[in-house]
């Protein structure tokens, strides 16, 4: 019998936190979207590309780092804090919000470079004000690029588990995914029953939600079509203009820095709990990079991100590929079920996804499917795959079929079609494909505690490890290295893809 | 150009032998194939264990030494995810685990209620208190890891003994881990509620104690005082004291709680003779001392107890009681004493 007590509780708190990330990104995506695309903000590619840095950070790291700062009795910033400090759901809102909000600003700022200018410029040559122009113009354009946004983040949420686990449960806040995760580790056969159907049903929910707002979406999308002709860039008030700057500024500091900075200090210090800066070294990180299992680590975890990321990037162009071209009824079909499966794949909780494999993959390849490299490069597929899918599908649709078409009659098959044609021309979706798969995956925890085995060590296994029993120090020098990396390849990541539009 | 043609003719012919679906799958047969090491090996031995990393890189020359017939090959992770892992693989029709060697006794009672486990009468695991072993030979205690408390060094007031903690001076200062995350929290809980009374946690309770995570994140709570008294393994004390950390074990004067951690051979085992001389191998002064050096007592009373900590003698007297008894009649309470405890101290 299916053991559920305390199962609506978490049922509601996951709810609760899902739709309040979901409004809060969303709310806070409207402004900045403005600023970064229509307005002349100093420094607004900058921020575009700064805050939509938390994505590419792995949300452990980041709860792990905000314990540090957030703590209600020696959290660096308790005092500015509630008596609760960062525990409970105020602290797993605020931090899953400055994750999320990368999903709803790129999708509005994607939304405002697709949206006709002409339109906007009519509007104001009417005599329409840059607030009128955007209330009655561009934001019911930008409606279905809002609300796309927000159900991204939304999902993120509900899926999420690192941040709930670290923050929510030493306040007594259980969300669903924690719950799922109490019954995979000591719910026994009946556990891993009950975290399945729990599992599974929050796909289903995810692919119900997918597709009716799809169906919300795509009779509304054709209204943003059109020519391009220049965008008009409002100009701000002089004061706005200078202490703006300084205001999203701060805001960075807060949501992206402190957190850098507080492993940092951790990472420093010869043994926890040691703050003080006279006794900070650099031990901790040498003998994290003398540590066999961390150099075996870092090795596993770059062949596993790069070939899977590999997989995911030609599999997402091959899928939204056959979903545009398919010319039967069946192939359209089975293209656009298996975007949609993986869509709600993605939202599934990591540990599910593990579970999942190893109880399919046993039933079908036996014991073959616990070989771990097998098993990590499956999970992974099967978890980010949406990912690769999601990064074509803009990039696909924006291009003409003329020109396709053009290039069919002049005689090309189709693999020459795709080289000559489709590649160069996707060259920023096959960037955006990878980089936004490679590195969830080059960092992933959850599911590799799972599936790894003898000799495949992974950097999250070993944080994992290292965390959990040998050594909490080169933990921090781990996280804060991970961390570190995250952010230069995040600004990499972003400074070479903000001028595409096939980004996810 | 000879080569060529040879390799073009078999491209050929294997195209005319495959259809497309026996090429995918002679493809992925391949990979796999790559994957696994393509090359003839021996037959292999697989353990699935909770004991540190660290030991198991020690333990692995003596396995290898004492089972030259087989290649041993080692899961290490927490009893909890091990657990997850051999139920979801057992699920599927087959779990590839010889042997398992975790820290949470009820799931070897469920495991054995399932009839999942091989019965062996271990001449090696002979001197084991007959009060940690099954009586049935399905498993048998090879370490006993002790739950106890500790505090950070600057802290002056530290509690004496378990009832300690319910006193107002505790308010907001303790921590502990979760017995709905971590199986010694739950033994610990269960032994404890089964001794004090659940009113001694609804105490806790009232002292706002965090209970979550496992005896990692205890320690550092502890090490960063963000709550400077601990419910948390010997172990975990002892290697964070082995490097400097500001943190002194806390011995209760009501009893520590030993927790009987045992290994067993699954009845899936593909061979089963092998598997006893791995079971008896960890019953070895050699092995035991490896166990030991890790900062658990083994159940084997010749062995000494882990540097830096007080002898057998000193902690047998006082400690909780726990043998089979308890733990069948706790076994089956476990789904009540995790609401009871969720109840009490989560809400």
């Amino acid at each position: 019998m299916m053991e559920t007590s305390g199962l609506d509780i978490a049922i509601l708190n996951s709810l609760l936190i899902s739709i309040s990330v979901a409004f809060l990104s969303g709310g806070l995506a409207i402004p900045l979207s403005w600023l970064i695309c229509r307005s002349n903000l100093r420094g607004r590619s900058f921020f575009e590309q700064a805050f939509t840095l938390p994505y590419s950070l792995p949300g452990y790291l980041l709860a792990m780092a905000w314990i540090t700062l957030g703590n209600p009795q020696v959290g660096w910033l308790r005092n500015w804090l509630p008596s609760s400090g960062v525990y409970g759901p105020f602290g797993i809102i605020f931090v899953e919000t400055t994750i999320a909000l990368a999903f709803p600003l790129m999708e509005l700022c994607n939304g405002f470079r697709r949206l006709d200018p002409a339109l906007e410029e009519s509007a104001r040559m009417s005599g329409a004000h840059s607030i009128q122009v955007f209330w009655r113009i561009s934001a019911p354009l930008l409606r279905p690029a809002w609300i796309n946004g927000m159900l991204l983040a939304f999902l993120y949420a509900l899926s999420s588990f690192g941040v709930p686990a670290i923050l929510g449960l030493p306040a007594r806040y259980p969300v669903l995914t924690t719950w799922i995760f109490t019954q995979f580790r000591l719910g026994g056969s009946i556990g891993l029953q009950t975290g399945l159907i729990l599992s599974l049903g929050m796909i289903a929910f995810s692919f119900v939600s997918l597709q009716l707002i799809q169906r919300t979406l795509r009779n509304r999308y054709a209204l943003t079509g059109g020519k391009s002709s220049r965008t008009s860039i409002t100009p701000l008030p002089r004061w706005i203009g200078s202490t703006l700057p300084i205001g999203l500024g701060s805001l960075l500091l807060l949501v992206l820095f402190l957190p850098w900075i507080s492993l940092g200090v951790t990472a420093l210090a010869p043994h926890s709990g040691s703050m003080s800066p006279a006794e900070w070294t650099l031990r901790n990180l040498s003998d994290l990079l003398t540590l066999p299992d961390f150099q075996s680590g870092l090795l596993h975890s770059l062949l596993l991100a790069v070939t899977t990321s590999l997989a995911i990037t030609v599999g997402g162009f091959a899928i939204t590929f056959t979903e545009k071209k398919a010319q039967t009824p069946f192939w359209k079909f089975w293209a656009w079920l298996k975007g949609q499966i993986l869509f709600s794949l993605f939202s599934a909780p990591g540990s599910a996804i593990a579970i999942l494999w190893i109880l399919l993959g046993g039933m079908a390849l036996g014991s073959m499917a616990f070989n771990p490299w097998i098993a990590l490069t499956a999970a992974y597929l099967m978890k980010y795959s949406a990912l690769g899918v999601r990064a074509f599908s803009e990039g696909l649709h924006q291009i003409a079929p003329v020109l396709d078409e053009a290039a069919r009659i002049s005689g090309a098959s189709l693999p020459e079609r795709i080289l000559r044609l489709w590649v160069p021309l996707l060259k920023t979706s096959f960037a955006a494909a990878f980089a936004w798969s490679f590195f969830p995956i080059f960092t992933e925890l959850t599911m590799s505690i799972l599936l790894t085995g003898p000799g495949v060590e992974t950097l999250g296994t070993v944080l994992f490890q290292l965390q959990e029993y040998a050594d909490q120090q080169k933990a921090s020098a781990l996280a804060w290295m991970l961390l570190s990396f995250s952010l230069v390849f995040a600004a990499y990541r972003s400074h070479q893809l903000t001028p595409a539009k096939g980004n996810p | 150009m000879v080569m060529q043609i040879t390799l073009n003719t078999l491209l050929q012919t294997l195209s005319q032998i495959l259809t497309p679906t026996r090429r995918t799958g002679a493809i992925f047969a391949l990979v796999l194939a790559l994957f696994s090491g393509c090359t003839a090996q021996k037959p292999e031995l697989w353990i699935y264990t909770s004991i540190y990393k660290d030991v198991v890189r020690e333990l692995e020359p003596i396995f290898e030494k004492n089972l030259p017939e087989v290649k041993v090959q080692w899961f290490q992770g927490g009893s909890e995810i091990i657990a997850a892992k051999l139920e979801a693989e057992r699920a599927a029709g087959k779990t590839q685990a010889d042997l398992i060697l975790t820290s949470d006794p009820f799931w070897y009672l469920e495991l054995k209620k399932k009839d999942a486990l091989l019965p062996y009468s271990s001449p090696a695991a002979a001197s084991v208190p007959t009060e940690w072993k099954d009586p049935d030979q399905t498993f048998s205690t090879v370490r006993v890891p002790v739950m106890m408390l500790a505090h950070h060094s600057s802290f002056q007031q530290p509690p004496r003994q378990w009832t300690d903690l319910t006193q107002s001076a505790y308010a907001q200062k303790i921590a502990m881990g979760s017995p709905l995350e971590s199986g010694t929290f739950f033994t610990s809980v269960a032994l404890l509620s089964s001794v004090k009374g659940w009113s001694f946690f609804s105490s806790l309770r009232q002292n706002e104690i965090l209970a979550s995570g496992g005896n990692s994140s205890v320690v550092q709570r502890l090490v960063t005082q963000e709550r400077p008294v601990g419910m948390v393994l010997l172990e975990n004390i002892l290697q964070a004291k082995a490097k400097s950390s500001p943190i002194e074990a806390i011995y209760p004067e009501d009893g520590v709680i030993p927790i009987p951690s045992p290994i067993a051979i699954m009845k899936s085992t593909r061979s089963p003779e092998i598997a006893k001389k791995a079971y008896d191998l960890f019953f070895s002064e050699e092995v035991q001392k490896k166990i030991v050096a890790s900062g658990m007592y083994s159940p084997l009373s010749q062995l000494p107890p882990p540097a830096g900590a007080k002898p057998r003698r000193e902690l047998q007297p006082k400690a909780i009681a726990v043998n089979m008894n308890v733990l069948h009649q706790l076994f089956s309470q476990r789904d009540e004493i995790k609401k009871t405890f969720s109840d009490r101290v989560l809400k």
